[in-house]
Protein backbone atom coordinates (compact mmCIF):
# COMPACT_ATOMS: atom_id res chain seq x y z
CA UNK A 1 0.00 0.00 0.00
CA UNK A 2 1.39 3.45 -0.89
CA UNK A 3 2.16 5.97 1.84
CA UNK A 4 1.50 9.71 2.04
CA UNK A 5 3.91 11.80 4.08
CA UNK A 6 2.31 15.01 5.35
CA UNK A 7 3.12 17.14 8.36
CA UNK A 8 5.76 14.70 9.63
CA UNK A 9 3.30 11.81 9.67
CA UNK A 10 2.88 8.81 7.37
CA UNK A 11 -0.55 7.76 6.19
CA UNK A 12 -0.94 4.38 4.56
CA UNK A 13 -3.70 4.35 1.93
CA UNK A 14 -5.30 1.95 -0.51
CA UNK A 15 -3.87 2.18 -4.00
CA UNK A 16 -5.62 4.78 -6.23
CA UNK A 17 -7.05 6.65 -3.24
CA UNK A 18 -7.66 10.32 -3.82
CA UNK A 19 -5.03 12.37 -2.00
CA UNK A 20 -7.50 14.96 -0.68
CA UNK A 21 -9.90 12.32 0.68
CA UNK A 22 -7.08 10.41 2.37
CA UNK A 23 -5.72 13.52 4.06
CA UNK A 24 -9.17 14.65 5.22
CA UNK A 25 -10.24 11.23 6.51
CA UNK A 26 -7.04 10.92 8.53
CA UNK A 27 -7.99 14.08 10.39
CA UNK A 28 -5.99 16.73 8.52
CA UNK A 29 -7.47 20.09 7.77
CA UNK A 30 -6.98 20.85 4.08
CA UNK A 31 -8.72 23.71 2.25
CA UNK A 32 -10.83 22.55 -0.70
CA UNK A 33 -13.98 23.60 -2.48
CA UNK A 34 -15.11 22.31 -5.90
CA UNK A 35 -13.53 18.83 -5.81
CA UNK A 36 -13.45 18.85 -9.58
CA UNK A 37 -9.99 20.22 -10.33
CA UNK A 38 -11.22 23.70 -11.19
CA UNK A 39 -11.06 26.05 -8.21
CA UNK A 40 -7.49 25.09 -7.23
CA UNK A 41 -8.15 25.69 -3.54
CA UNK A 42 -6.76 22.22 -2.67
CA UNK A 43 -3.40 23.12 -4.20
CA UNK A 44 -0.48 21.29 -2.56
CA UNK A 45 3.19 20.90 -3.30
CA UNK A 46 5.23 17.72 -3.65
CA UNK A 47 8.84 16.92 -4.41
CA UNK A 48 7.84 14.25 -6.94
CA UNK A 49 9.14 14.84 -10.43
CA UNK A 50 6.71 12.66 -12.36
CA UNK A 51 3.22 13.73 -11.40
CA UNK A 52 0.30 12.47 -13.51
CA UNK A 53 -1.05 15.05 -16.00
CA UNK A 54 -4.46 14.94 -14.34
CA UNK A 55 -3.05 16.02 -10.96
CA UNK A 56 -1.68 19.24 -12.49
CA UNK A 57 -4.29 20.09 -15.12
CA UNK A 58 -4.95 23.82 -15.35
CA UNK A 59 -1.92 24.84 -13.27
CA UNK A 60 0.57 27.42 -14.48
CA UNK A 61 3.61 25.85 -16.22
CA UNK A 62 5.85 27.28 -13.47
CA UNK A 63 3.74 25.59 -10.82
CA UNK A 64 3.89 22.31 -12.72
CA UNK A 65 7.68 22.37 -12.78
CA UNK A 66 7.77 23.11 -9.06
CA UNK A 67 5.67 20.04 -8.22
CA UNK A 68 2.38 21.71 -7.35
CA UNK A 69 -0.67 19.48 -7.67
CA UNK A 70 -4.41 19.48 -6.99
CA UNK A 71 -5.13 17.13 -4.09
CA UNK A 72 -8.69 16.41 -5.27
CA UNK A 73 -7.37 15.15 -8.61
CA UNK A 74 -4.34 13.17 -7.46
CA UNK A 75 -4.66 9.38 -7.26
CA UNK A 76 -2.08 7.90 -4.93
CA UNK A 77 -0.33 5.10 -6.80
CA UNK A 78 3.07 5.39 -5.13
CA UNK A 79 4.61 7.00 -2.03
CA UNK A 80 4.31 10.78 -2.04
CA UNK A 81 5.33 13.59 0.30
CA UNK A 82 3.21 16.74 0.19
CA UNK A 83 3.07 20.09 1.97
CA UNK A 84 0.74 23.07 1.96
CA UNK A 85 1.51 25.96 -0.43
CA UNK A 86 1.66 28.24 2.64
CA UNK A 87 4.71 26.26 3.74
CA UNK A 88 6.13 26.97 0.29
CA UNK A 89 5.48 30.72 0.64
CA UNK A 90 2.68 31.00 -1.88
CA UNK A 91 -0.05 32.45 0.33
CA UNK A 92 -0.43 36.09 1.30
CA UNK A 93 -2.07 37.23 4.51
CA UNK A 94 -4.65 39.99 4.11
CA UNK A 95 -7.01 42.00 6.28
CA UNK A 96 -10.58 43.04 5.67
CA UNK A 97 -10.56 46.72 4.73
CA UNK A 98 -14.30 47.25 4.23
CA UNK A 99 -17.62 45.40 4.06
CA UNK A 100 -20.65 46.83 2.29
CA UNK A 101 -23.94 45.29 1.14
CA UNK A 102 -24.57 45.89 -2.58
CA UNK A 103 -28.06 44.34 -2.53
CA UNK A 104 -29.99 41.88 -0.37
CA UNK A 105 -27.56 39.06 -0.94
CA UNK A 106 -24.31 40.45 -2.33
CA UNK A 107 -21.56 41.86 -0.12
CA UNK A 108 -18.70 43.96 -1.40
CA UNK A 109 -15.59 42.88 0.47
CA UNK A 110 -12.34 44.76 0.07
CA UNK A 111 -9.12 43.22 1.30
CA UNK A 112 -5.73 44.70 1.98
CA UNK A 113 -2.97 42.16 1.32
CA UNK A 114 0.04 42.37 3.67
CA UNK A 115 2.31 41.94 0.62
CA UNK A 116 1.55 43.36 -2.84
CA UNK A 117 -0.42 40.97 -5.04
CA UNK A 118 0.04 41.12 -8.81
CA UNK A 119 -3.28 40.30 -10.43
CA UNK A 120 -5.65 41.42 -13.18
CA UNK A 121 -9.28 42.31 -12.45
CA UNK A 122 -11.36 39.37 -13.71
CA UNK A 123 -8.96 36.72 -12.44
CA UNK A 124 -9.89 34.97 -9.22
CA UNK A 125 -8.25 34.26 -5.90
CA UNK A 126 -8.87 31.66 -3.23
CA UNK A 127 -9.82 33.18 0.07
CA UNK A 128 -8.77 30.96 2.95
CA UNK A 129 -10.13 31.20 6.47
CA UNK A 130 -8.50 29.60 9.46
CA UNK A 131 -6.20 27.54 7.23
CA UNK A 132 -9.03 25.15 6.41
CA UNK A 133 -11.95 26.77 4.62
CA UNK A 134 -11.37 27.99 1.05
CA UNK A 135 -13.62 29.59 -1.54
CA UNK A 136 -12.87 31.17 -4.90
CA UNK A 137 -13.86 34.78 -5.60
CA UNK A 138 -13.29 36.91 -8.68
CA UNK A 139 -11.42 40.19 -8.45
CA UNK A 140 -13.82 43.05 -9.27
CA UNK A 141 -11.10 45.66 -8.92
CA UNK A 142 -7.57 46.11 -7.67
CA UNK A 143 -6.63 49.68 -6.78
CA UNK A 144 -4.16 51.14 -4.30
CA UNK A 145 -3.34 47.62 -3.12
CA UNK A 146 -6.98 46.98 -2.26
CA UNK A 147 -8.73 43.98 -3.73
CA UNK A 148 -12.47 44.13 -4.23
CA UNK A 149 -14.61 40.97 -4.22
CA UNK A 150 -18.38 40.48 -4.53
CA UNK A 151 -19.59 37.74 -2.23
CA UNK A 152 -22.98 36.12 -2.68
CA UNK A 153 -24.81 35.03 0.46
CA UNK A 154 -25.12 31.31 -0.26
CA UNK A 155 -27.71 29.35 1.71
CA UNK A 156 -25.75 27.22 4.21
CA UNK A 157 -22.57 28.60 2.65
CA UNK A 158 -19.81 28.41 5.24
CA UNK A 159 -17.59 31.20 3.94
CA UNK A 160 -20.45 33.56 3.08
CA UNK A 161 -21.91 32.98 6.54
CA UNK A 162 -18.60 34.09 8.06
CA UNK A 163 -18.33 37.13 5.80
CA UNK A 164 -21.97 38.21 6.19
CA UNK A 165 -22.39 37.56 9.90
CA UNK A 166 -19.08 37.52 11.70
CA UNK A 167 -16.34 39.23 9.73
CA UNK A 168 -15.23 42.68 10.88
CA UNK A 169 -12.87 45.25 9.43
CA UNK A 170 -9.31 44.20 10.29
CA UNK A 171 -9.97 40.44 10.46
CA UNK A 172 -7.22 38.34 8.92
CA UNK A 173 -7.68 35.90 6.06
CA UNK A 174 -5.27 34.32 3.61
CA UNK A 175 -5.17 34.83 -0.15
CA UNK A 176 -3.87 32.48 -2.80
CA UNK A 177 -3.69 33.21 -6.49
CA UNK A 178 -4.43 34.85 -8.85
CA UNK A 179 -5.80 32.20 -11.20
CA UNK A 180 -7.62 32.32 -14.52
CA UNK A 181 -7.47 33.86 -17.97
CA UNK A 182 -10.66 35.91 -17.84
CA UNK A 183 -9.17 39.41 -18.03
CA UNK A 184 -8.71 42.37 -20.36
CA UNK A 185 -5.53 42.60 -22.38
CA UNK A 186 -4.33 45.34 -24.72
CA UNK A 187 -4.58 42.96 -27.65
CA UNK A 188 -8.37 43.43 -27.34
CA UNK A 189 -8.03 47.19 -27.82
CA UNK A 190 -9.89 47.56 -31.13
CA UNK A 191 -12.22 44.61 -30.74
CA UNK A 192 -15.88 44.44 -29.89
CA UNK A 193 -16.22 43.03 -26.40
CA UNK A 194 -19.28 41.16 -25.18
CA UNK A 195 -19.56 40.69 -21.41
CA UNK A 196 -22.39 38.67 -19.94
CA UNK A 197 -23.26 37.02 -16.67
CA UNK A 198 -25.68 36.51 -13.82
CA UNK A 199 -25.39 37.13 -10.09
CA UNK A 200 -21.89 37.84 -8.83
CA UNK A 201 -20.66 36.83 -12.29
CA UNK A 202 -20.77 40.62 -12.57
CA UNK A 203 -17.63 40.90 -10.39
CA UNK A 204 -15.09 39.76 -13.02
CA UNK A 205 -17.10 41.48 -15.78
CA UNK A 206 -17.04 44.73 -13.80
CA UNK A 207 -13.28 44.31 -13.49
CA UNK A 208 -12.80 43.68 -17.20
CA UNK A 209 -15.11 46.56 -18.13
CA UNK A 210 -13.36 49.12 -15.97
CA UNK A 211 -9.93 47.96 -17.05
CA UNK A 212 -11.02 48.33 -20.70
CA UNK A 213 -12.46 51.82 -20.14
CA UNK A 214 -9.38 52.93 -18.17
CA UNK A 215 -7.23 51.64 -21.05
CA UNK A 216 -9.22 53.88 -23.46
CA UNK A 217 -10.62 50.88 -25.27
CA UNK A 218 -11.47 51.74 -28.90
CA UNK A 219 -14.00 49.04 -29.86
CA UNK A 220 -17.57 48.76 -28.61
CA UNK A 221 -18.30 47.08 -25.29
CA UNK A 222 -21.63 45.46 -24.41
CA UNK A 223 -22.43 44.27 -20.92
CA UNK A 224 -25.44 42.00 -20.39
CA UNK A 225 -26.45 41.63 -16.77
CA UNK A 226 -29.03 38.91 -16.20
CA UNK A 227 -31.26 38.25 -13.22
CA UNK A 228 -34.74 36.92 -12.52
CA UNK A 229 -35.86 40.31 -11.21
CA UNK A 230 -34.44 43.73 -10.42
CA UNK A 231 -33.54 42.63 -6.88
CA UNK A 232 -31.11 40.11 -8.37
CA UNK A 233 -29.10 42.90 -9.96
CA UNK A 234 -26.61 45.26 -8.37
CA UNK A 235 -24.35 48.12 -9.51
CA UNK A 236 -27.23 49.15 -11.81
CA UNK A 237 -26.75 52.89 -11.15
CA UNK A 238 -22.99 52.62 -11.60
CA UNK A 239 -23.41 50.75 -14.90
CA UNK A 240 -26.02 53.23 -16.14
CA UNK A 241 -23.63 56.07 -15.34
CA UNK A 242 -20.84 54.44 -17.30
CA UNK A 243 -23.30 53.85 -20.15
CA UNK A 244 -24.10 57.57 -20.19
CA UNK A 245 -20.46 58.60 -19.95
CA UNK A 246 -18.89 56.35 -22.61
CA UNK A 247 -20.11 56.34 -26.20
CA UNK A 248 -18.65 52.93 -26.87
CA UNK A 249 -20.21 51.23 -23.84
CA UNK A 250 -23.72 49.83 -23.78
CA UNK A 251 -25.29 48.31 -20.65
CA UNK A 252 -28.16 45.90 -21.17
CA UNK A 253 -30.23 44.78 -18.19
CA UNK A 254 -31.94 41.45 -18.85
CA UNK A 255 -34.78 40.19 -16.70
CA UNK A 256 -34.71 36.52 -17.46
CA UNK A 257 -37.39 33.87 -17.76
CA UNK A 258 -37.97 30.85 -19.99
CA UNK A 259 -39.04 33.04 -22.90
CA UNK A 260 -36.23 35.51 -22.45
CA UNK A 261 -32.96 33.74 -21.70
CA UNK A 262 -29.69 35.66 -21.78
CA UNK A 263 -28.80 33.79 -25.00
CA UNK A 264 -31.58 35.54 -26.96
CA UNK A 265 -30.42 38.99 -25.88
CA UNK A 266 -26.87 38.27 -26.93
CA UNK A 267 -27.82 36.63 -30.23
CA UNK A 268 -29.82 39.72 -31.16
CA UNK A 269 -26.75 41.91 -30.65
CA UNK A 270 -24.31 39.50 -32.30
CA UNK A 271 -26.46 39.23 -35.39
CA UNK A 272 -26.04 42.97 -35.99
CA UNK A 273 -22.43 42.25 -36.90
CA UNK A 274 -21.68 40.99 -40.39
CA UNK A 275 -18.08 40.24 -39.47
CA UNK A 276 -17.87 38.33 -36.22
CA UNK A 277 -14.15 37.67 -36.31
CA UNK A 278 -13.40 40.78 -34.24
CA UNK A 279 -15.59 39.86 -31.29
CA UNK A 280 -14.20 38.81 -27.91
CA UNK A 281 -16.60 37.38 -25.34
CA UNK A 282 -16.36 36.95 -21.58
CA UNK A 283 -19.01 34.95 -19.69
CA UNK A 284 -19.10 34.52 -15.92
CA UNK A 285 -21.37 33.13 -13.22
CA UNK A 286 -23.85 30.25 -13.20
CA UNK A 287 -22.10 27.27 -14.89
CA UNK A 288 -25.11 26.09 -16.92
CA UNK A 289 -25.72 29.60 -18.28
CA UNK A 290 -22.01 30.15 -18.99
CA UNK A 291 -21.77 26.86 -20.87
CA UNK A 292 -24.86 27.61 -22.93
CA UNK A 293 -23.73 31.18 -23.70
CA UNK A 294 -20.40 29.87 -24.94
CA UNK A 295 -22.09 27.48 -27.32
CA UNK A 296 -24.56 30.10 -28.51
CA UNK A 297 -21.93 32.66 -29.34
CA UNK A 298 -19.64 30.06 -30.91
CA UNK A 299 -22.45 28.86 -33.19
CA UNK A 300 -23.21 32.49 -34.04
CA UNK A 301 -19.71 32.66 -35.52
CA UNK A 302 -17.37 33.89 -32.79
CA UNK A 303 -14.01 32.11 -32.78
CA UNK A 304 -13.53 29.58 -29.96
CA UNK A 305 -10.16 31.15 -29.18
CA UNK A 306 -11.89 34.47 -28.43
CA UNK A 307 -14.33 33.16 -25.84
CA UNK A 308 -13.14 33.34 -22.22
CA UNK A 309 -15.24 32.25 -19.30
CA UNK A 310 -15.35 31.67 -15.60
CA UNK A 311 -18.05 29.30 -14.42
CA UNK A 312 -18.71 29.64 -10.69
CA UNK A 313 -18.72 26.04 -9.52
CA UNK A 314 -20.35 25.51 -6.14
CA UNK A 315 -18.29 23.87 -3.43
CA UNK A 316 -18.91 20.20 -2.64
CA UNK B 1 7.42 16.11 -51.54
CA UNK B 2 6.04 17.54 -48.28
CA UNK B 3 3.98 15.33 -46.03
CA UNK B 4 0.22 15.44 -45.58
CA UNK B 5 0.28 17.57 -42.40
CA UNK B 6 2.43 20.24 -44.06
CA UNK B 7 0.36 20.23 -47.26
CA UNK B 8 -2.85 20.86 -45.33
CA UNK B 9 -1.24 23.73 -43.44
CA UNK B 10 0.00 22.31 -40.15
CA UNK B 11 -0.98 23.74 -36.78
CA UNK B 12 -2.63 26.81 -38.32
CA UNK B 13 -4.92 24.60 -40.39
CA UNK B 14 -5.88 22.65 -37.25
CA UNK B 15 -6.76 25.89 -35.44
CA UNK B 16 -8.88 27.12 -38.35
CA UNK B 17 -10.49 23.78 -39.06
CA UNK B 18 -11.47 23.03 -35.48
CA UNK B 19 -14.07 25.83 -35.26
CA UNK B 20 -15.64 25.01 -38.63
CA UNK B 21 -15.66 21.30 -37.86
CA UNK B 22 -17.06 21.65 -34.34
CA UNK B 23 -19.81 24.05 -35.55
CA UNK B 24 -20.89 21.44 -38.09
CA UNK B 25 -20.98 18.78 -35.39
CA UNK B 26 -23.02 20.99 -33.01
CA UNK B 27 -25.49 21.83 -35.78
CA UNK B 28 -26.05 18.17 -36.68
CA UNK B 29 -29.20 16.98 -34.87
CA UNK B 30 -28.26 13.33 -35.28
CA UNK B 31 -25.16 13.72 -33.07
CA UNK B 32 -25.26 17.04 -31.21
CA UNK B 33 -27.01 15.58 -28.16
CA UNK B 34 -23.71 13.84 -27.31
CA UNK B 35 -22.15 17.28 -26.83
CA UNK B 36 -24.95 18.92 -24.90
CA UNK B 37 -23.42 19.22 -21.44
CA UNK B 38 -19.82 19.06 -22.52
CA UNK B 39 -17.37 21.80 -21.63
CA UNK B 40 -16.55 23.55 -24.89
CA UNK B 41 -12.94 24.39 -24.04
CA UNK B 42 -12.03 20.82 -23.15
CA UNK B 43 -13.90 19.51 -26.18
CA UNK B 44 -12.15 21.91 -28.56
CA UNK B 45 -8.79 20.82 -27.11
CA UNK B 46 -9.70 17.18 -27.76
CA UNK B 47 -10.91 17.96 -31.28
CA UNK B 48 -7.62 19.72 -32.01
CA UNK B 49 -5.64 16.72 -30.93
CA UNK B 50 -7.88 14.47 -33.06
CA UNK B 51 -7.58 16.75 -36.11
CA UNK B 52 -3.80 16.86 -35.71
CA UNK B 53 -3.80 13.08 -35.76
CA UNK B 54 -6.19 12.87 -38.73
CA UNK B 55 -4.12 15.40 -40.68
CA UNK B 56 -1.09 13.13 -40.28
CA UNK B 57 0.63 15.36 -37.72
CA UNK B 58 2.45 14.62 -34.47
CA UNK B 59 -0.08 13.21 -32.05
CA UNK B 60 -0.71 12.16 -28.48
CA UNK B 61 -3.78 10.19 -29.41
CA UNK B 62 -3.86 6.54 -28.45
CA UNK B 63 -6.38 3.82 -29.24
CA UNK B 64 -6.88 3.37 -25.50
CA UNK B 65 -7.97 7.03 -25.06
CA UNK B 66 -10.36 6.63 -27.97
CA UNK B 67 -11.85 3.46 -26.54
CA UNK B 68 -12.15 4.78 -22.97
CA UNK B 69 -13.54 8.15 -24.04
CA UNK B 70 -16.35 6.74 -26.16
CA UNK B 71 -17.13 3.56 -24.23
CA UNK B 72 -20.43 4.58 -22.62
CA UNK B 73 -21.87 6.46 -25.56
CA UNK B 74 -23.47 3.58 -27.50
CA UNK B 75 -22.26 4.97 -30.81
CA UNK B 76 -23.17 3.43 -34.16
CA UNK B 77 -21.54 3.39 -37.59
CA UNK B 78 -23.99 6.10 -38.66
CA UNK B 79 -22.74 8.44 -35.91
CA UNK B 80 -19.15 7.79 -36.91
CA UNK B 81 -19.94 8.35 -40.61
CA UNK B 82 -21.54 11.72 -39.80
CA UNK B 83 -18.43 12.95 -38.01
CA UNK B 84 -16.12 11.80 -40.81
CA UNK B 85 -18.47 13.50 -43.28
CA UNK B 86 -18.21 16.81 -41.37
CA UNK B 87 -14.44 16.45 -41.35
CA UNK B 88 -14.35 16.00 -45.14
CA UNK B 89 -16.67 18.92 -45.82
CA UNK B 90 -14.63 21.13 -43.46
CA UNK B 91 -11.53 20.39 -45.50
CA UNK B 92 -13.41 21.04 -48.75
CA UNK B 93 -14.40 24.46 -47.42
CA UNK B 94 -10.76 25.15 -46.63
CA UNK B 95 -9.77 24.26 -50.18
CA UNK B 96 -7.77 21.14 -49.36
CA UNK B 97 -7.04 18.94 -52.41
CA UNK B 98 -9.34 15.96 -52.98
CA UNK B 99 -6.62 13.33 -52.69
CA UNK B 100 -5.43 14.84 -49.39
CA UNK B 101 -9.00 14.76 -48.07
CA UNK B 102 -9.27 11.08 -48.87
CA UNK B 103 -5.97 10.46 -47.10
CA UNK B 104 -7.36 12.23 -43.99
CA UNK B 105 -10.56 10.18 -44.25
CA UNK B 106 -8.45 7.02 -44.34
CA UNK B 107 -6.63 8.00 -41.11
CA UNK B 108 -9.93 8.90 -39.45
CA UNK B 109 -11.31 5.54 -40.59
CA UNK B 110 -8.51 3.77 -38.71
CA UNK B 111 -10.02 4.76 -35.32
CA UNK B 112 -13.53 3.49 -36.15
CA UNK B 113 -13.21 0.20 -34.27
CA UNK B 114 -11.79 1.96 -31.18
CA UNK B 115 -14.51 4.63 -31.14
CA UNK B 116 -17.28 2.08 -31.64
CA UNK B 117 -15.71 -0.39 -29.21
CA UNK B 118 -15.66 -3.21 -31.73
Amino acid sequence: MPKIKYNQAFIEVAEDSILLDSLLSSGNSIPYSCRSGTCQSCLMKSESKNLPTKSQEGLHPNQKIQGYLLACQHQVTEDIEVCMPSDAGLDIFCNIHSLKLLNDNVMQVTLKPQKPLTAEPGQYINLIYNNSLARSYSIASIHDDLIELHVKNVKNGRMSNILFNYAKVGHEFMLRGPIGNCFYSNQHHNNTIILAGTGTGLAPLWGILNKALESNHIGDIYLFQGGRNLNDLYFVKELENLNAKHNNFKYIKCLLDENNPLEHNIEKTINLFTNKSGIYAFFCGNPAIVSSLKQTIFLAGVSSSKIASDAFIMSK
Amino acid sequence: MSNLFERIGGVNAVNTAVDIFYRKVLNDNTINHFFKNIDMEKQIAKQKSFLTYAFGGPNNYTGKDMREGHKHMKLTDAHFDSVVGHLASTLQELGVAANDISEVAKIAESVRSDVLNK
